[in-house]
């Protein structure tokens, strides 16, 4: 862990950039947004002892975007701010390059793995962000449920 | 109030919301929304990545409708925020016309970042990813410039509305094919780290959070556009890489 500091730090670093990218403007937004990507990441090492990247991926994602939901109540803006630039260090950028290079080098069995898990890392991101907002959907459609009962019994 | 002119500001809220990157089912919503506040509860809303359909029936039972045509769009979180904002107030108070068209003036002409400033960031997350996947201080020094050059790149290519597809290939050779210079002529180590780290510029057309909210919200449709999109950014960046490596290398390099 003690280690990783410094990596925590780029990590900080390049999310609060890439900020300035996606058109942020108020620095506190800045802020809980780096924060999220560095967060993304702690977690990330954090559960390494799990040994199996694709369960830290699923775990840190699900973290993290369950952070990115209350910074935008918390901010009252977009979720989608907040979790694009959280889950920017997870974005498997490497696999993507190490595909292309075993491909062009022509290591075929290589090159499939890599490949291949590199999608397996792209659908546990998906899945994590689908699993949050699904119980944020579910939980925001209980509260609203009595108001639309409501104004159906008033209609008929 | 004119129902023509209601119906055109509402579809270009909608629409200026798309060009910044919300997701769908807010675009819907909230131009939803905003009708039934004017007193339009019946209106229809379609909207895809690329364009909007609104239909509303005024009270002779005349159908309205108008479409518009969405051309590219990239995140632009501050405005999304503001149109947001602006929504909510327009669904509140119902105001006059004028002023939400001065409001919507107001939230476009707010001024972007200047060229320097995107400049540097770019730079910089060059720099931090490079660190970031694992390379060298000097290794993230000179990917630093490198992000400098695909920013020009990337802006000269965007000023003559070349396809991004064409760009994501350029630029990821002209990134690929530097790094493995620099690492020949011995500034740098690791030419991998510095490729996966300024090709984090482009990366974020990959962002498949979108795609599963949008998924999610049932528009599959639009979910589908994303998804082969961002497969096609995937496909340029590593097509690109992947020329840019191999001519290099059969041509004199033996990295």
């Amino acid at each position: 862990m003690i280690e990783n500091i410094p990596v925590f730090f780029y990590t900080f670093m390049a999310c609060f950039s890439f900020c300035f990218i996606f058109k942020f403007h108020k620095l506190s937004h800045m802020i809980a947004a780096a924060a999220g990507g560095m967060l993304s990441w702690v977690f990330y090492v954090m559960f390494s002892f799990l040994g199996n990247d694709l369960a830290q991926y699923l775990i840190s994602t699900i973290i993290v975007s369950a952070y990115a939901e209350v910074m935008a109540r918390v901010f009252k803006a977009p979720v989608t701010g907040f979790l694009t630039i959280g889950i920017l260090p997870l974005v498997p950028g490497g696999g993507i390059y190490y595909t292309m290079e075993y491909c062009v080098s022509g290591e075929t069995s290589m090159f499939i793995e890599t490949g291949l898990h590199t999608f397996a890392i792209a659908g546990a991101l998906a899945v994590g962000v689908l699993v949050v907002s699904s119980i944020v959907r579910l939980v925001h459609m209980m509260q609203l449920y009595p108001r639309i009962k409501r104004k159906l019994q008033r209609k008929s | 109030m004119n129902n023509d002119q209601l119906l055109e500001i509402t579809t270009e809220i909608g629409w200026r919301l798309l060009q910044s990157g919300a997701e769908i089912y807010r675009v819907e919503e909230s131009i939803r929304r905003m009708l039934e506040a004017y007193g339009f509860p019946e209106a229809e809303v379609f909207s895809i990545p690329s364009c909007i359909i609104v239909t509303i029936n005024d009270e002779t039972g005349h159908a309205l409708t108008r479409l518009k045509r969405v051309r590219g769009s990239s995140l632009d979180f501050d405005r999304i925020d503001r149109l947001n904002n602006l929504c909510r107030h327009v669904c509140s108070e119902t105001p006059k016309l004028e002023q939400i068209r001065q409001s919507l003036d107001a939230i476009m002409g707010k001024k972007d970042y200047s060229f320097w400033t995107r400049m540097f960031f770019t730079a910089s997350i060059s720099a931090s990813f490079t660190l970031f996947y694992g390379g060298a201080f000097h290794d993230s020094f000179v990917s630093f410039f490198i992000g400098i050059l695909l920013f020009l790149l990337m802006t000269m290519l965007d000023r003559f509305h070349t396809n991004s597809f064409f760009q994501n290939i350029f630029g990821s050779a002209l990134v690929a094919g530097l790094s493995l210079l620099t690492t020949q002529l011995g500034w740098t180590i690791h030419y991998d780290k510095m490729i996966i780290g300024t090709l984090m510029n482009l990366v974020p057309g990959i962002a498949i959070t979108n795609v599963m909210r949008d998924i999610l919200g049932g528009d599959l449709i639009a979910g589908i556009i994303k998804l082969v999109e961002s497969l096609m950014v995937a496909a340029g960046i590593a097509l690109g890489a992947g020329m840019a490596l191999s001519t290099l290398r059969y041509l004199f390099l033996t990295v």
